[in-house]
Formats: C-alpha cells, structure tokens, sequence
C-alpha cells in the first residue's frame, strides 16, 4: 500500500519524501490564498454576465448603477483601452462590446464598498439583447466552417487494410476542474500610475502580458503576483477576473477585490473540451496493430483559446502508446456557443485516449485476447516510430508498465456474508437498494501515453536565480506552485546539487524571469531543470572562491552535508562560513528542445518534447440493473524517471487517478441551447470520500536523458487514462458498449429513452440523450463531414 | 427575543414567530439554513426578511406519545440518528443515516425537510409510509393534518402564511421499514429516486412512499393494493413474480421529471426495481 | 435598500467577543468570519453546503459556516481553525498526521477537513477506514484521491495506549 508512505520535514535532496515546505500552515489554515486576501479601504468587484448564449448587445446603460450609493465605478467595454485579449490568440472581448458569445459572458463591472451593494449595482446595469440563434451542436458548428484548428495527416501506407478491423464512435463529456478556491483575488493600483494583481494563476507572465496590453500600459507598469492557489489542474491557465480587477482599481484608485461564487466559477471559466471521436484499428488475427485511422472532433469555445493545441495533442496521442506503422487522422475544433473550453488535466490527450482505449477493448473482445495481453504485443519500443513522425528516442517501458501492472494483486470479493459489507463498499453508499447478489465484478485494463510539456512549436523554458549566503540558498523562480509541489521539489534540487540542508523557495512574482507555465506537466522538467543548473552554476562558483581563498585546487572540492569536503569525503570547513559572509548567486535559464506543429514537413525536430507512459487496471463492483458502480481500486504503474520526491508522486497519482474516475463515472457539465444545466457543486458531481477507491501505485524509473537527473513530468497521465480504465471495468462487468464518459447509472443499466433524438449532441444533456447509432461513416470523408 | 431588526427576528417562542410573521409578512422562516441559505447564496431566492426558528425550544423536543413519537420541528436529522426514542422509529433512523451529509444532518431541520415540500427530499416518502401527521400553528390556533393531504405541488404546501409547523406525529408501526435511495455518485447528493417501505403486521398491509417520482413525494397506492391482497400474510412471504409486478405497477403509477441529473425513463426504471427488492427483502427473512 | 437591512451584533467565537457592525442581516457566518472580522482559515469553498471547506464548530457540532445566517449565531459558542489550533504555533495530533501521510496538496480543503475530522474523531475514537468514508463525508478535496486523507484521520483516532 503506497499510502503507508509518508513525509518528513528532515529529510534532505532528491529521493526522499520531504514534508512540503507550506504544509503546516496549510493544516492550520494559515496559508494564504487568493480568495483570503484583505486590504484596507478594499472595493469589491462585481461582474454583470451575459445570459444569452448568442446576442447582439443594442445598448448598455451604466446609469442606475453608477448612482448606487456605494458604488465607485462601474465600467463597460468602452472604458477598456484594448478590448482583446486571449491565452494564445487576441480574440476574446475584455468586456462584451459587440456580441456575447457564451452565457456567463462579462459585460460590465462594478466596484463598490461590499459585495453584496457591488451584486446590487451589477444587476441594476440596464443592458438590451438582441437574442440570435446559437451554434450548440458542434456537428452543427464543422458544419458551417466554424472551425478553430482543422488538422489532416497520414502515415505510412493509409490504404492498408487489416484483417481485422474494429471502430467505434466515442464521446467524452464537458468536465469542470472544480478546484477548490474559485477564482479570487486583489487588484491595486501601484501609486505610480501602474497595478498590481494579487491572484491565483498558473503563469505570472502570461498574465501579465496579457493585462498590460489590454490595459495598454508597458509591462513593467503591471506587477502579477502569485498568491496561494488552491487548485487548478489546467484551469487557471488564462485569466477571468484579472483585467477587470486592474481596469476597476486604476479607475477608482484602490484596491479591489474579487470573489467569484462556484455557480459564477461555472459560467466565467472554460471547461475540458467536449469530444466525439469515430476510430478504427487494423489489425492481423494475432492483434498486431497495422493501421489506426480517426476522425476527431472537439467542441471548443466561441474563442480560440486553447483549442488548437488541444486538438493537436489529441489527434497525434490518438495513437496511444502503441507501435502502428499506418495511420490516416484528421481532427477539428469547432467553436460553438456552448461555453468556453480549454485545458484541464490531460489536456488534449485523455479524450484521445479514451478513443483509442475503447477501441481497443474492442479489438480485444474481438479478438478473444486478454486486453492487457493485446497492448504489451503492442507497445511501442525505443527506437520505434509515432505516426506524427517522431523517433521515439527516450526511454519506452510500455511492455514493463503493462506486465508490472497485471501482475498486482487483485482486491478480495466482497465477503459473502452481506452482514460484514459495510455500505460504504456498495454501489450506491449508504441506503443503497443493491445487494451482494446483484454485483457484478469486473475488471479493466488500459495503458496510456501523455506528452510531457507543451507541444507543436510552443517555446518551453524557465529561468531560475538561486542566492547562497551563510550556508543557506534561496530559490527565485517563476514556476506557479498551484499544490503539486513545485515547492518542495525545487528545495531538494538545490539541497542535493549545493549539499546543504536550509533552502527556501520566494513567492512568485513578475518581476522574476519567466519560468515555464505550470501546464503539461512540465515544471519539473523545465523549472526544475532550471533550478537544477543554476544551482550547479552556483556551486562552480562557489567552490572557486573557496579553492582561491584557501589556494586549493578547485577539483578536488565538492559540497555535501552542509560542508566543503575534499575528495576523500574528508569535511574542509563549513560552507556557511567558507562563503565568509558573502553573497553567491546564480542565474540561469533552460529551454526545452525545439517541436515542431504536426503539419510542419520540412523540420525534423519532434511533435512533443518527450512522453510518458502508464497502464491502470481498474476493478469495479456494478449494480448492472440499476447502474450503480463503486471502484474497488485502481492499481497504476507510471513511468516517471527518476523521482525526485516518491510521497509527492504517488499522491499526483492517486489525486490524478480519482479525478480522472470522476469523469469516467459522474462529471458531466451539461449545455441545454447553451445553457448551462448543472453549474454549481448540487448538479455537478466530483468524487467523494466514499466514492474514492483504494489507488496503489507503482513507478517503473529510468532516467530520462537530456536532464542531468533524468526526471520526467507525472501529473496528467493518471488523469487521462482513469476515464478509459473505469469504462473498460465496467465494459466487462455489463456487457455493454458504454461508448461515453461519464457512464452514469442511466447509461451503466442502459436505460435510455429511446423514442427521444438518436443524434448525440456531446454538449447537450437531457433532450438529446440516446444511443447513439450513427451510421457508419464513409470511408472517404469520416461520419461528419457533410458534402457541402 | 434574541434579535429583533426590520429584517430578521430571532424568536425564541412559537407565539412570538407568529406575531413577527403577522408584522411581517414576506419575512420567511428559516431554522437550520442548509436550505433556504444556499439557495439565497446560490441566488436561486433574493430574501425579504427572515424569522429565525432556531431558538425555539418547544420544537426541539422527540416525544413517545400514545398516538406515537412525536418529533418536534426544530429536531435536527443527526438528533433523528442518536435518539433513543427513535429505535421506535426505524424507518427516520435509517433514512436520517443517508441524509445529506455530517454537516448538514447537524443542521437540517424536520420540519425543514417537511416544509420544503420538494419532491427529492429524504424524510417525506417515509413520512408518508409511515402515515404520519403534521402539525400546524396560527394565530387563530393548531391543527393537524396527514402528510399525504399536506404534500400539493413540488414546492407547495398545505401550509398558509400565517402558519408555522410545529412538529409531526409518526405512528409506530410493527414490521419491516427500510429505505433506499439512488443517486449519481455513493454520498452527498440529491436523490435521484428514492423510496420507504413500512410492513403494517398488525393490519397486513404494506405501504410504499416514493421520492422523486413525482411532482411531490407520493404514496404508491395502485402498487400496495396489489401486494395487499398478493401477499401470503399467512406464510409471510412473498414470491419473486409478486415483487415484480409491484415495482411494475409502482412504476407505472409515478411521473418523474427529467433533470440534469437523470432522465425520467431512468428514474422511473429505479422506481420499479428498487420496489420490487425492497419487498423482496421485507420478506426474505421469513422464508 | 434599506438601511434597515443593516444589523449590528456580537458573536462569541473562540471565547472572545466580536464586534460586527453595519451587517446585512442576509449575511453568511462564512463570510462575516473571513471578510469581516479577517479569520480566513475557515475557506470558502462553495457556499452551499457541498464541500465543507468552510467547516466550524457552532456549540460543538461540526456545521458549514456557509449556511448559518451569521447574526442568527449569537449567544454560540463559535470556535473556527484559528482557536482550534494549538496557540503555540505548532500542530496538534490531527494535524501532524495529516502533514505526514500528505494529506494535502493545494491544502485549501484543509482546515475544514481538520474541523470536521476534530469531532468525527471526537466521536469515534479508533474508528476503521469504513468509519472514516461514511463519517467524513461532507468534505471534498480535489487533490488527494482522499486515500491519504483516511491514512491521517486514522491514525490520529488511534486512542494511545
């Protein structure tokens, strides 16, 4: 059991399972996050949102509002001096000028002296729509052109034909990251005619970036600072709340605070892509894999946002981690006006995984093989080539992962004295009407692949100071900590390169070098890359000045255990006082290889920076009739490199794992004519204590090359193969296709009206619901392309 | 009175509520919160006042009577879980077990429960098994009333302005009692389907409340008469092709909704397999 | 509005008295805690009673601050993170336990973890991991997969010999 392991604050360096730095504080709810934030003479901002998907805005009138009582400023789009922004593209209105596109739309905001005259003065914003027809449908969308990325590649021979061949159509729903801390935080004007945000993100520079070309002030006018972060898995990569924080407090000339409520958290952010996927794998009678070929489609947002990098790593990872010498994809992201979407967790890759697992199950069933058995004939070697025209060049223990996983131990049934079952391990909890005799066990199997830092040309890198004085060192980087533990890692890096105990880590601001996004799982790849060599730096010049004020000579000097130690391990002098009061410092920055986009022929760099692997076997307990599941438990093997901190890495696994689950069984945000129909915590459901299985999980190591101490990016991959493990579990238990995650109890007993729409519409929930018996598709031009 | 301001009144008697209601009328009353205040903070209900009940002692109190246990409004659902009293009661103690969750059974009401008069709510399919009577206050002076005739629209009541619950009386009745739920994931949610069953040994009848399976929680009438008179009251048992056709005719009989939820062919699915394991189980011990 | 809306009041949290001014009487023990008397260890999480982030303890019953109509508290004994810690600066037993198995990540389920967990503990000492998922579930974390969080509780309920 992992979960026997645990922390301890004495420890040193890489390897062990160092306390986190901030944990204390955390448990005795002294850390402070964004929505804590307090100031003196604070405003408190409010936002007036769009409750039409699709309108023309024909006039605001800020007047009422503005004559509150209470109320300092209430804005419009007209008071913002660059009205677009965007996470990659400019395309997104600050505040609604022309059309609202998505419902929960900002139109304007207010700052008043509490929240609830700020709430009064929103709504008393008098504001006339010209409702319009909404694209809700993203078949709809493809089919009128409203595309944000359109992707087509082949590989090898496209036109070979398997023996074999099995396809399917797969859908993944709207998933929410339901962190824990809306979105939060103070905005303050600098008193030098710039501003200052206070706030929780992922990227301090990005933010920054943004705001100050918006605000169309010189970047140094715009300080960004990262305050605690409770959460954010992918969700707090671009900003909401952020700009109208800055654009209120220059305006009013005091701080302004913004608090968003869960339902509000709903509307204004962005959510996973929902996706339909339609695949088919080739294969001889013995299951070797010879060609895969999909059709890929993802619901974007109105706005670009993220949606092309999304489509990218889902129609390249489609492959899965698998060894397929032919291929022939092609994927779209198409906006509709269901809401905005972008990353979270597994960015791109899960629903492309999902896909490819289903598929694969399949095959399997097909084929009469075991399905862990038909992806280690499968997997994909070192030395092999991905269908996105990429060596794989690093370090490949699929087969490992995928025997390692098998060979766990398997949970005992449930007893069969119904007496000793306590309720917590039915399907359904407490009160359930289920019963030994109608569970069903069964049992799942799935590997996956997930890219490790971003990819397609995105440039990834950090820059990292570290100070040395007295023998302690401070680290000053960029890198969002947001709880994965950036925090704790970064210390121990320097512990083990500097071979000293006290090291601490500064809170991130932008008046630090750009480090990388905490995204695609890659800040320890990159920053602690980053740290690792300036702190490497450091100790060169360290051990320089010790050699020369003691005229010794530099190679035979190294550092460890708070001491200058000669080459026999003999302790010269202490490093606190050969520094000699004196303060050392290094800075230095580390880029990730070059990548290159999909469609980029001429180069040779690769697609993605490097990929991890992972298989899950997932073991559920089904109330096949009523469609009532409980995950037994999840047994995962990861490839991860070298760990740096075990404790830290197999709690990314479980967290990851039952999130991961949470989509597979329950998390669906629905869209009804683009309206949200679930958005707060009572509609939408996240995994609870009770629904959490027992995780163990397993590492397999191997030092990736091209970082000196062959770490690799962990925190997705869990996440983005959970929602296929479960679906495959419960495939096994009911017999049913379940082509959809979430597999809620309606699909599990498969009872589904079936006089309403046989047309699935991903984003829309009740109405549209069905079996989904899409015809076939032609072979030329996918299930969804019309003639037109 | 322990706070008296032109929009909340915190009393601490059943008279002193009703005469704030009267001086008052748009006021509400609230007493645990769990679920008038997360709707106001959810801005599902925009408040003109509140009357807080919560002081209130005389509606805290869990009686055996001779018509049967009386349970007070102000009782909260974790009361429900730890009162002696309520071994008499198997059905609320069990249905109190699944109730929301440990922070709310500290502060969800009975009464609250009672009065919201929504269709999802855990303790009114029991209620209505149990056939239990609501006790209402006024000015003018109490009455009392049976659940079933209390229960009007999803979120209506028999309940008039001026009115106040005080409490409820739950029969004791001798035989089996369970309670079963369905929801979208195995704690804390909102029902999907849920339902209570009350053997009567002493009047050889069984009778069946549903939750969510309807405008409001409901008795399934066209389901008991059949078991009523299929039952083998003799033998106590009851055979497999009899569960099956009660859930048929329970199911037949309600008229849920489709939410985000569940759909209705779905909620009515549970309706009728979990009535069906539900006799099942009240007569399987004596086989 | 009305100025009527606006109520004055004393509550008594962690033995002392606080002073709340110029209130809306609609106004949430959750927020008054956080933004108007500044004990923001108690979180704010989603305001209507699903995750239990904002956990306190009101005559010493584990509730959701975010439900309780803060004027309606008065005369209780409110006790939040702040006075359930140990004064000293260091960790109780719970919370020792909770940092050793990484209980927590982002940490901002936390303190209301701790609050409820304080009285299941309370309540059910030397409980067993089915003790703990039924007794515990009110809280939601996003981080952990809970596995951790179970580890901790019981460990900490363990009666010491």
């Amino acid at each position: 059991m992992t979960s026997s392991q645990t922390t301890d604050p004495n420890v040193t360096g890489i390897g062990t399972s160092r306390q986190r730095p901030d944990a204390v504080a955390k448990a005795r709810g002294e850390f402070e996050y964004a929505t804590d934030l307090l100031e003196k003479d604070m405003l408190w901002g409010a936002t007036r949102r769009s409750p039409h998907p699709y309108a023309r805005i024909k006039k605001v009138n800020l007047n009422r509002a503005k004559e509150m009582p209470g109320v300092h400023a209430v804005l419009g789009a007209w008071d913002v001096p660059d009205n677009r922004f965007g996470a990659i593209n400019n395309d997104q209105p600050v505040l609604v000028d022309d059309y609202a596109r998505y419902v929960g739309e900002p139109i304007a905001i207010v700052a008043a002296e509490d929240p609830e005259l700020a709430r009064r003065a929103a709504n008393a914003i008098e504001i006339e729509y010209e409702p319009l027809v909404p694209i809700i449908d993203p078949l709809d969308a493809l089919a009128k052109g409203k595309i944000h990325r359109h992707v087509k590649y082949s590989f090898g021979d496209p036109t070979v034909v398997g023996e074999i061949q099995v396809e399917g159509e797969y859908f993944t729903a709207r998933q929410d990251h339901s962190f824990m801390a809306p979105d939060a935080g103070m905005a303050r004007p600098d008193g030098h005619g710039g501003v200052e945000i206070i706030g929780a993100t992922q990227w301090v520079h990005a933010d920054r970036f943004q705001i100050a070309a918006s605000l169309g002030l010189p970047e140094e006018k715009v300080l960004v600072v990262n305050s605690g972060v409770g959460g954010a898995f992918g969700g707090r990569v671009s900003m909401t709340w952020q700009i109208h924080g800055a654009l209120l407090a220059m305006h009013t000339n005091r701080p302004v605070k913004f608090l968003y409520s869960r339902k509000e958290a709903f509307h204004a952010r962005y959510h996973r892509h929902p996706s339909r996927i339609w695949i088919r794998h080739h294969a001889t009678k013995e299951g070797k894999l010879l060609k895969v070929e999909a059709k890929v489609l993802y619901e974007g947002g109105p706005y670009s946002h993220t949606s092309a990098a999304g489509i990218g790593n889902g129609c390249t990872l489609i492959q899965g981690p698998y060894n397929i010498p032919n291929a022939d994809i092609e994927g779209w992201a198409v906006a509709t006006n269901n809401g905005m979407c972008g990353p979270l967790r597994g960015f791109g890759v899960l629903q492309g995984v999902f896909a490819c697992e289903s598929n694969l199950d399949k095959l399997a069933r097909k084929l009469n093989m075991d399905p862990a058995k038909l992806r280690a004939v499968n997997a994909i070697k070192r030395g092999d080539q991905w269908i996105f025209r990429q060596i794989q060049d690093r370090p490949t223990p699929v087969q490992e992962i995928i025997e390692k996983c098998s060979a766990m131990p398997l949970p005992p049934d449930l007893p069969s004295d119904e007496g000793k079952i306590h309720p917590v391990h039915l399907p359904g909890g407490i009160a359930s009407p289920t019963g030994k005799k109608y569970i069903k066990r069964g049992i799942g199997f799935t590997s996956a692949v997930k890219n490790v830092c971003l990819s397609e040309g995105a440039p990834v890198n950090a820059t990292a100071m570290i100070t040395l004085r007295d023998g302690a060192a401070v680290i000053e980087c960029a890198a969002a900590e947001v709880g994965q533990g950036f925090v704790t890692i970064a210390c121990q890096i320097v512990q083990t390169v500097l071979g000293i105990s006290e090291v601490r880590i500064e809170r991130v601001d932008t008046s630090m070098p750009a480090a990388a996004t905490t995204d695609g799982s890659q800040q320890t790849v990159t920053s602690g890359t980053a740290v690792q060599v300036a702190a490497q730096t450091l100790k060169e010049r360290f051990l320089k000045f010790v050699a020369r004020e003691h005229n010794l000579d530099v190679n035979t000097l190294d550092m460890k255990d708070n001491f200058v130690i000669d080459k026999t391990g003999k302790k010269f002098t202490s490093i606190a006082e050969a520094g000699m009061g004196l303060i050392f410092r290094a800075t230095e920055k580390f880029s990730q290889r070059n990548t290159r986009p999909i469609d980029d022929m001429e180069s040779n760099d690769p697609v993605h920076v490097t990929l991890g692997f992972s298989a899950n076997r997932c073991v559920v307990d089904v109330d096949t009739e009523l469609g009532l599941v409980k995950v037994v438990q999840m047994d995962v093997v990861q490839d991860v490199g070298r760990v740096v901190n075990p404790v830290q890495a197999h709690g990314q696994i479980e967290g990851g794992a039952v999130q991961g689950m949470g989509l597979g069984l329950m998390e669906h945000l629905k869209a009804e004519d683009g309206h949200l129909l679930n958005p707060d915590w009572r509609g939408y459901h996240i995994p609870t204590i009770v629904d959490a299985p027992t995780i163990n999980s397993e590492f397999v190591s191997y030092p990736e090359p091209g970082y000196h101490f062959g770490w690799k990016g962990i925190a997705e991959l869990p996440h983005v193969q959970a929602p296929a493990s479960v679906l495959a579990a419960l495939r096994n238990a009911t017999g049913l296709e379940l082509p959809m995650a979430p597999a809620t109890p309606e699909y599990v007993a498969n009872v589904l009206d079936d006089n309403e729409a046989m047309a699935m519409n991903v984003a829309s929930g009740d109405k549209k619901r069905g079996p989904w018996k899409v015809p076939p598709p032609p072979p030329q031009t996918g299930p969804w392309v019309s003639d037109a | 009175m322990i706070i008296q301001s032109p929009f909340l009144a915190v009393v601490e008697s059943i008279n002193e509520a009703l005469d704030t209601k009267q001086k008052r009328p748009s006021s509400r009353f609230i007493s645990g919160g769990t679920e008038v205040i997360a709707d106001q903070n959810l801005g599902l209900l925009e408040p003109e006042g509140y009357i807080s009940l919560r002081r209130i002692k005389e509606l805290h109190t869990i009686e055996p009577k001779s018509d049967g246990l009386y349970i007070g409004a102000g009782v909260v659902v974790a009361q429900l879980l730890d009162d002696k009293a309520m071994a008499q009661v198997i059905l609320l103690k069990k249905a109190a077990r699944a109730f929301g969750t440990r922070q709310v059974r500290n502060r969800a009401t009975v009464g609250g429960n009672i009065a919201s008069g929504l269709p999802d709510r855990t303790l009114l399919p029991c209620l209505l098994a149990l056939e239990a009577t609501v006790h209402l206050q006024s000015a003018k002076g109490k009455r009392s009333l049976p659940i079933k005739d209390f229960l009007i629209e999803p979120g209506k009541t028999a309940i008039s302005k001026d009115e106040i619950l005080t409490g409820t009386t739950v029969p004791y009745v001798k035989g089996f009692q369970e309670y079963y739920m369905v929801g979208p994931r195995n704690a804390q949610f909102f029902v999907t389907a849920c339902l209570a069953l009350v053997v009567d040994e002493a009047n050889k009848n069984v009778r069946l409340g549903l939750g969510n399976a309807g405008p409001t929680a409901m008795r399934a009438k066209e389901a008991e008469e059949y078991a009523n008179n299929a039952i083998d009251w003799k033998k106590q048992t009851v055979d497999e092709t009899i569960a099956i056709k009660f859930g048929e005719i329970a199911a037949e009989n309600c008229s849920p909704v489709s939410d985000a939820a569940a759909s209705a062919a779905y909620r009515r699915h549970a309706i009728k397999v979990m009535s069906k394991r539900i006799l099942l189980r009240a007569f399987e011990r004596k086989q | 509005m009305s100025t009527d809306e606006r109520i004055d009041y004393t509550l008594k949290i962690n033995g002392k008295p606080y002073k709340v001014e110029n209130a809306f009487y609609s106004e949430n023990l959750l927020h008054v805690l956080r933004y108007r008397l500044g004990l923001t260890g108690t979180k704010y999480g989603c305001e209507h009673g699903q995750c239990g982030a904002c956990t306190v303890h009101i005559d010493g019953k584990a509730v959701c601050s975010c439900m309780e109509l803060a004027a309606c508290a008065v005369g209780c004994e409110i006790t939040t993170i702040e006075g359930y810690n140990n004064q000293d600066g260091t960790l109780n037993r719970l919370q020792e336990s909770f940092v050793k198995h990484a209980a927590l990540q982002c940490g901002y389920c936390t303190p209301g973890f701790i609050m409820s967990a304080a009285k299941f503990i309370e309540e059910n000492p030397n409980c067993t991991e089915d003790q703990v998922r039924e007794g515990m579930d009110g809280n939601l974390c996003r981080c952990t997969g809970y596995n951790r969080i179970i580890e901790a509780i019981k460990e900490a309920a363990e009666v010491r010999k």
